[in-house]
């Protein structure tokens, strides 16, 4: 935390540190890496969603020139990871069973990719055909088959909940309406696809490059997996392009990269087919829910009941967390003093899911915000007024514990409203036009226990430039920019001056993880922490020749000098200069911080003080549905949103057009679809449609400027709750449009005809 | 003898609060009929290992860390001890 008002370089839209190699093509990802003997690998996938494997012959492929190396899941010593110890339930490859269409079953690697590939075609798999579960409810049918071979049921996890009296809530109601909702399941949508080189060195150390979001995640499963100690592995992230929390675990590609390596000696490279990413890899899980709300008549909340299915595929993966996060997170942004929910996470043979931005809070307030949008239709309140009026605000304490100590929701919502037009809209409009509103709050970062605090170097270099190393991973939302502003900001430095080391395992303080828009947070503070250190170590060698004591010292605009006499004083480099030449003296300033004043998440329960940095969206979606075709033409969006202090106001509207842009796909059109025996049909971008600027309405965000009393120079996360809001947003704005409303994503044009035929008698 | 367990998750196979225990039970031999009756899902012990994994359970009886014990694992409980076992995770979303 820190009380200083005006900033030098905080909340400046300055260059992102990865800019300029991003657009000339000079920054290297894992797939344009390169090292010397280096073989290539391909994986050879499952033409069946489930089946026993009953034998795989590699003799041949093994026999082909050029092939040096070939594995099956055999050669890994059959340990299972998983994020929790009560799920692991997932090898690095298949051993006696596939689960899904596409997924690995052997690898080769080989002089070339064409020869790896030749090699894929000579090994011989024979399988066993088994019944396939492909949604929720087949996965709960009594006499359905089990997916995971670690696990007595096809109910992977579960969490009921029960914050504040429920009964009392619904009978103090005054009207009450329940609704079901489905959910599809939709890729991840990350641009670069997995890929990885693996090296072993003399000493049998594995040395990783690859495409990950949260590499210390990785290298934790690999080293339970693989069965070595965390300290024989190395990990080093190249430029990520993308990730959205589909790229958290180790994936085969990682496994098989390793140990092709292992078993061949040289370096291993394995990059992936975009095919192989929407056919076998993470997805979101599919959702089935019910949800019921009760109002006063002035429109107050005073009860929610909640119940969701969740199908993920066959792994647990961040599964529990998904079921946690959508029961947890009903309890904001609006006031709801008494909810109850129960959630279950179920196996079934379709590709594994992980989550997408916003992880499931994203479909929660699909849910509660369409089902918010027609109880207030129902009692005749206006869908703005029913969001303000139950609208969190400062200090407001959860039902089930989390404090929002600053809330600017009612803010956002009165100010996406006023831009977007809506009262205005009332009094005329187009026909077939409309708009839709949602509201959504995501938390930055909550304490889930285990390893979970954030630490940052510092290194200060002798020509007076910072190098600031960190284990949050930059994976395109723009963190080493963030933490090199707050760097420079705290250390009175120019931007430029602060330069971003490299995130490698053997240099770099380990981290949690990138995800729940907790990395501006956590490692913002840790920054802040560490540019302090540094300067109180620097301050003590000056203050001797300045006369003055070490806590008398300042440091701003490139110089450091005696606070109450700026006159005596030195340039910052000389300062370092001081430091280095006479002392001595390495000069690192290390940070670390957590927030150890919340709650750890309570799984059982589900209540606590979960997470500091509220951060707050309002919503206001403007379309037009042409009820010839059914087509939905996104036209504005509009953002209130309540980020804290923007550390970096372009990239801060970067991450909140983005979020929403995201699910823009997920919300009209974007499925991965299967057939009846669970195969993928639509895994190439010939047949899975993203949206794209064509796509996507004019976006504005309006910035509302709190402080949080934790954040960094007062900020908050950001980049997840633009993706909660948007589903409904777009939800309630087609049926603001044309009256109609649909509850099952995606809400095609198809389903818009239907209904409005429905609606019309037809 | 019943030993109280206090946790931060729902743990397989048991039936609220509380566990009927042998007399003499020690904390090893509680954590392993935990394994058993949560059908293996929980395993405490990394394997060929004979401590608890640090890196996936917090352990404490009668809320002080089971290592700050003098017989540690091998600690026998009384009716009415209250062992915690809570969760460690890796990750999150």
């Amino acid at each position: 935390m820190t009380t200083k008002k005006e900033y030098k370089v905080v909340g400046k839209s300055v260059e992102r540190t990865d800019a300029r190699p991003k657009v000339t093509g000079k920054a290297r990802y894992a797939g344009d890496l390169v090292a010397p003997g280096m073989l290539h690998g391909k994986i050879l996938r499952s033409p069946l969603a489930h089946a026993n494997i009953v034998s795989i012959d590699t003799s041949k492929a093994k026999a082909l020139p050029g092939v040096m190396g070939v594995i099956t899941g055999r050669d890994f010593p059959g340990i299972p990871f998983g994020t929790r110890p009560d799920t692991r339930d997932t090898l690095p490859m298949p051993i006696t069973k596939v689960h899904h269409f596409g997924e690995g079953v052997a690898a080769v690697a080989a002089i070339d990719e064409d020869t790896a590939e030749e090699a894929l075609d000579l090994i011989k798999v024979e399988y066993e055909e088994l019944p396939v579960v492909l949604t929720g409810a087949d996965a709960l049918k009594p006499d359905a088959p089990l997916v995971n071979e670690f696990m007595k049921s096809n109910i992977c996890y579960t969490s009921d909940f029960m914050f504040g009296d429920v009964e009392k809530g619904f009978a103090e109601a005054d009207h009450i309406r329940e609704q079901a909702f489905t959910s599809q399941r939709v890729t991840v949508g990350f641009i670069e696809p997995h890929a990885c080189l693996a090296e072993v060195d003399n000493s049998g150390r594995i040395l990783l490059q690859g495409s990950k979001q949260s590499p210390y995640i990785t290298w934790r499963h690999m080293c339970r997996a693989l069965d070595i100690p965390l300290g024989n592995m190395r990990i080093l992230n190249p430029f990520v392009g993308g990730a959205f929390s589909g790229k958290h675990d180790p994936m085969d590609v990682d496994f098989a990269a390793v140990k092709l390596a292992e078993i061949t000696g040289r370096p291993v490279k394995i990059v992936l087919n975009y095919d192989e990413v929407l056919a076998a890899y993470r997805q979101r899980n599919a959702m089935d829910a019910r949800l019921r709300l009760g109002v006063k008549k002035n429109g107050q909340i005073t009860a929610l009941y909640a119940e969701n299915i969740l199908e993920g595929g066959p792994i647990s993966g961040i599964g529990p967390f998904n079921v946690y996060y959508f029961g947890a997170f009903l309890n904001i942004p609006y006031k709801i003093p008494a909810i109850e929910y129960h959630g279950k996470l179920v196996y079934a043979n379709r590709a594994p899911c992980g989550t997408v931005r916003g992880q499931e809070v994203v479909l929660a307030q699909f849910c509660l915000d369409s089902l918010l949008h027609m109880v207030g239709e129902d009692i005749g309140i206006d869908p703005v007024e029913i969001r303000a009026i139950n609208a969190v605000t400062d200090n407001w304490h959860c039902a089930n514990g989390i404090v929002c100590d600053i809330s600017g929701l009612p803010e956002c919502i009165e100010r996406s409203a006023a831009k977007i037009g809506w009262k205005e809209s009332r009094k005329n409009r187009p026909d077939g036009r409309g708009i839709g509103f949602s509201c959504a709050s995501h938390p930055s970062g909550p304490r889930l226990g285990g390893h979970f605090g954030s630490a940052v170097m510092l290194k200060l270099m002798e020509a007076g430039k910072v190098i600031v190393t960190h284990g949050g991973t930059e994976i395109g939302q723009g963190a080493n920019t963030v933490f090199c502003q707050m760097a420079a900001e705290e250390l009175g430095l120019p931007y430029e001056d602060i330069i971003q080391g490299v995130s490698d395992s053997d240099t770099t303080i380990f981290d949690s993880g990138m995800f729940g828009d907790r990395c501006t947070y956590w490692d913002g503070n840790a920054t802040i922490a560490a540019a302090r250190d540094l300067k109180k170590q620097l301050a003590e060698i000056i203050a001797p020749e300045l006369k003055a004591r070490p806590e008398d010292i300042e440091f701003a605009d490139g110089r450091v000098f005696v606070r109450d006499n700026p006159q005596q004083g030195m340039d910052f480099l000389r300062a370092v200069r001081r430091a280095y030449y006479e002392k001595g003296a390495p000069l690192y300033g290390r940070g670390y911080w957590a927030a150890t004043d919340i709650d750890i998440v309570d799984w059982k329960t589900g209540k606590g003080n979960l997470a500091h940095g509220l951060d707050f969206i309002a919503t206001g979606m403007e379309l037009d549905v042409d009820r010839e075709t059914g087509k939905v033409t996104l036209l504005r969006g509009v953002h209130g949103d309540d980020a804290g202090q923007p550390i970096n106001p372009a990239m801060l509207e970067g991450q909140v057009c983005g979020g929403s842009a995201h699910m823009t796909g997920h919300c009209l059109w974007e499925e991965s679809l299967y057939d009846e025996k669970g195969q993928a049909l639509n895994y190439t971008w010939r047949d899975y449609k993203q949206p794209t600027a064509l796509d996507v309405p004019e976006y504005f965000v309006e910035h509302v400027h709190t402080h949080d009393p934790y954040g960094p120079f007062g900020a908050k996360g950001a980049g997840e709750a633009s993706s909660c809001s948007t589903l409904a947003a777009i939800a309630n704005g087609i049926y603001d449009a044309v009256g109609v409303r649909i509850t099952d994503l995606p809400i095609t044009p198809e389903k818009i005809l239907a209904a409005l035929k429905a609606k019309e008698g037809k | 003898m019943v030993v109280r367990i206090v946790s931060n998750f729902v743990i397989p196979g048991l039936e609220g609060e509380s566990l009927g225990v042998a007399e003499g039970i020690t904390l090893r031999q509680l954590l392993v009929e935990i394994s058993r009756i949560s059908e293996k899902r929980l395993e405490f012990f990394r394997k060929e290992s004979d401590v608890v994994d640090s890196e996936d359970w917090e352990i404490s009886i009668n809320n002080a860390p089971y290592y700050t014990q003098a017989m540690q694992l091998e600690t026998p409980l009384k009716d009415g001890d209250l062992v915690g076992i809570r969760i460690s995770i890796i990750g999150g979303g």
